[in-house]
């Protein structure tokens, strides 16, 4: 009785939609990256973001607010 | 231009990592205690609350919730204040934070050994305990969303738009799945029942594991592992790729756990189809990771974070090999129920989880304290205790499941079961539960040690906070609340969404427009991008912005979620409830409920699957009818003893009587433990008349007849059973918990015609209907 129900329901086009748009948009973020960014130098500067993060000062002021 | 000076609030994440290690020793300690309890029965002690189907919920709420959820707090809290170059937003709000996540973990471990639980997987905390994680995890985003707003770094690093994937994510299926009515303080019946709750708690289960054990870490190792490593990420473009097609990917994959179950083949494949896909990020993840190292590979021999950085990567790539691979129906036919599940999990959360954790810590701790670790020997001889025990561990588990599956499927030539005694493939893999609980014992003794060593560390140091000096560039004009909501992204964002809804309520012809539409929008966003020199792209200007970030991040899970589960949900209301399906009598009803607060279905199925194994071993294949009236479902995920689904009849309520005070008396070398307290505890019969009430909101029919009068039918139905078993000489009051658990497990798989229209399939449930 489900099992039928659900073959015969219109909403079940959501998950192909959803299919769709998600490898649409793969598609293009792809594209972006690699064709149109690819020569961009600003990914390699983001990447640096944890090394330039902290300095090496250390103080003991515990939980102090500046 | 403006110099600051920060001070960064590494107070809190000390805690979390203390926190991190004390729950973790604790998590892991019960897990041996069950794992001991597999092996030998006698480990329950015949004590409620040492029992294995009780402890097992808090094993794995303890490790997941307590253990990783800590030390993703700590790695979220260090890092966050690092990558937005200020200190967290609140203090008092890092502290209700720390403080509330305790309490939380404390009233865990107090509820559960006592029986209170939803019996969702992951999800058994009742529902006072579910609203105070809302509350604490919404002080979380708040405390974390301030800090991005106020941060002194223009670009949000990888890292962070995993921990907002993770913020976003996680409130979403937190309350989706424990939407429940109240019948007490520690009581409640989920609003889902049946196919639905199944398919709303795999959604869930499947993406606790996706965004609670997963993303978090990734957005650890996005940066401990190139600041151990001391170079930056080895693709960022990648990473971008990684990020939104894992978080699209895997809120699609919950299904899998549902494969050949009775919900809707659709869904099945699509889970299937959807975990499959999830290779490709997965692995462009781990690779992502692994190659970060390049040209530091030395670095293996001599640094302890190093190394278990890169073995927990190394990992976490198994267990995503292993996943999709699982999810292919043919192998889940031989996989699912089997413990080949539980050490796939263990390759995830010891290796991926456990190994993140250690090289964190070992990285961290010093740094907290400002001193040096104060062993690196016993940081290596952690590596290798802990690669050793999980080793041990995950491949113990796959002989052992593959057996057992081969077992449970195999035919003798005249095409009968060639085990028909389920015990027999128990006997068979018994070795192999002593072998894990030898991996695990040594894992946690690794774990251990690492405890030690950390410790000894801090001891040795002193508490401080890092500083750090920034250069902040004053805004000329700061971006108001409607410039937020008006970009672009936003407003394409919107475009695309009202297109979905748009497809979803109109016809194929409107969804092809649709389409058109979208491709339409993305090549204008492509084209204006390009025509503007100097001006940040779309990525970029999501980079800047957590707001829209946050929002796209939703949206992207959101698809998946709406899309799969809408239509098993809508159709509740479609399907006329004219069926063969009946609700549980009062009685059944109360049975039920022992039954999900003893935990029976940490270790029985009740979910048949159309295969001729299982339909010659327990019954016909389980349809949807069959538990369409279970708030909540009760299909379980682990075959440790018999599918119980068509157990109603099979066997005489002496049977049960014996099988539950004494499992081997009935079926020798059963690993069961003992419940001898059935028999003594009484079951609620006063508030019997609420339970049916609260079901009755729920859309089961029963009328309010049968709910004013259930007290009364509780009890005829009752005496039916204890008169029953009189006649063998066993005398037991009729209002004990034992009685009612007999009259839920013969209902099991039969249906009882209308009252008065046909003969009884039962005996026993049908004399006190």
């Amino acid at each position: 009785m489900f099992q039928e129900a659900y073959r015969g329901s219109e909403i079940l086009h959501l998950p192909m939609f959803a299919l769709f748009l998600f490898i649409g948009v793969f598609v293009g973020t792809l594209v972006w990256l690699f064709v149109f960014q690819r020569h961009s130098n600003r990914f390699a500067r983001l990447a640096r973001i944890p090394l330039d993060a902290e300095s090496d000062v250390a103080s003991s002021n515990r939980g102090t607010k500046p | 231009m403006e110099e600051r000076h920060i001070v960064y609030d590494d107070g809190t994440v000390r805690q979390f990592t203390w926190a991190a290690v004390i729950w973790g020793v604790v998590g892991m300690s019960v897990g041996a205690f069950v794992a001991t309890q597999l092996a030998w029965w006698q480990a329950n002690f015949d004590v409620p609350w040492l029992t294995f189907s009780r402890l097992r919920p808090l094993h794995t709420n303890a490790v997941i919730f307590a253990f990783v959820g800590n030390m993703m707090f700590a790695g979220i809290y260090y890092s966050t204040q690092r990558l937005t170059k200020t200190r967290m937003a609140s203090d008092l709000l890092s502290k209700i934070h720390f403080w509330g996540w305790q309490a939380i973990i404390v009233a865990a471990a107090i509820t559960l050994p006592l029986g209170y639980t939803q019996s969702k997987e992951y999800a058994e905390l009742e529902w006072p305990i579910d609203i105070a994680i809302a509350v604490v995890w919404v002080i979380f985003a708040i405390n974390f969303f301030w800090t991005l707003a106020k941060r002194n770094e223009k670009n949000l690093y990888v890292a962070l738009w995993f921990y907002i994937a993770t913020i976003v994510t996680v409130a979403v299926l937190h309350i989706v799945n424990n939407l429940s009515i109240p019948v007490g303080l520690l009581k409640s019946y989920p609003i889902f029942g049946g196919v639905q709750d199944a398919l709303v708690q795999w959604w869930y289960g499947h993406n606790a594991v996706a965004f609670f054990l997963t993303t978090p870490i990734l957005g650890i190792m996005y940066y401990f592992l190139p600041k151990a490593a001391e170079r930056p990420v080895y693709s960022y473009r990648l990473s971008i790729v990684h990020f939104w097609a894992l978080v699209f990917v895997y809120i699609w994959a919950g299904p899998h756990h549902l494969l050949y179950t009775s919900l809707p083949d659709w869904a099945q494949s699509l889970g299937m189809v959807f975990s499959v896909m999830l290779w490709a990020p997965s692995w462009g993840g781990m690779l992502n990771g692994l190659l970060t190292l390049r040209g530091a590979w030395d670095k293996l021999r001599t640094d302890p974070v190093i190394k278990f950085l890169i073995a927990g990567v190394t990992f976490y790539g198994m267990a995503t090999f292993e996943g999709p691979l699982l999810s292919i129906k043919s192998v889940s036919a031989l996989g699912h129920y089997t413990d080949w599940i539980v050490g796939h999990v263990h390759a995830g959360a010891l290796g991926w989880n456990g190994f993140m954790a250690a090289g964190m810590f070992y990285w961290l701790v010093p740094r907290l304290y400002g001193t040096k670790l104060h062993s690196t020997k016993a940081a290596d001889a952690h590596f290798w205790m802990g690669t050793a025990g999980v080793l041990r561990y995950v491949v113990a588990m796959w002989v052992s499941g593959i057996s057992q599956g081969l077992m449970w499927r195999a035919f003798t030539p005249e095409g009968t079961l060639l085990y028909p005694d389920f015990v027999e493939t128990l006997l068979a893999i018994r070795p192999l539960y002593v072998v894990r609980l030898v991996g695990g014992s040594l894992y946690l003794a690794g774990f251990v040690l690492m405890g030690w060593n950390l410790w000894k560390t801090a001891r040795a140091g002193e508490a401080v906070n890092g500083e750090v000096d920034v250069v902040v560039e004053t805004r000329e004009k700061e971006i108001g609340a409607w410039g937020l909501v008006a970009g672009k992204p936003v407003f394409y964002a919107t475009g695309l969404f009202g297109l979905c809804v748009l497809y979803a309520v109109t016809n194929v012809f409107v969804a092809a427009a649709a389409l058109a539409g979208i491709v339409l929008v993305g090549l204008f966003a492509v084209l204006t991008h390009r025509k503007v020199d100097g001006r940040p792209g779309w990525h970029a200007l999501l980079e800047g912005n957590s707001l829209v970030f946050t929002v796209f991040t939703l949206i992207a899970i959101l698809i998946g979620g709406v899309a799969e589960i809408l239509p098993t949900v809508l159709i509740h209301d479609t399907v006329p409830r004219t069926g063969t399906a009946r609700p549980y009598s009062a009685l059944e009803l109360a049975g039920r409920d022992v039954y999900v607060a003893e935990g029976c279905y940490n270790c029985h199925s009740q979910q048949i699957r159309p295969f001729r194994s299982e339909k010659l071993r327990y019954g016909d294949p389980s349809t949807i009818d069959d538990s369409i009236y279970d708030h909540p479902f009760q299909w379980g995920s682990k075959r440790t003893g018999p599918d119980l689904a068509r157990v109603g009849s099979k066997y005489p309520n002496l049977w049960h009587y014996t099988h539950l005070l004494d499992p081997r008396a009935t079926s020798p070398g059963s690993n069961m433990p003992n419940y001898p307290w059935l028999a003594v505890r009484p079951t609620d019969v006063r508030g019997i008349s609420d339970k049916l009430r609260v079901m009755q909101r729920l859309g089961v029919p029963y009328t309010d007849a049968e709910v004013d009068a259930a007290p009364q039918a509780l009890e005829a139905q009752a005496k039916a059973i204890t008169g029953d078993l009189e006649k063998s000489g066993v005398s037991v009051e009729w209002d004990r918990e034992l009685v009612a658990l007999i009259a839920y497990l013969q209902r099991l798989g039969k249906t009882p015609p209308q009252p008065g229209n046909a003969p009884p399939a039962t005996v026993t449930v049908m004399e006190g209907r």
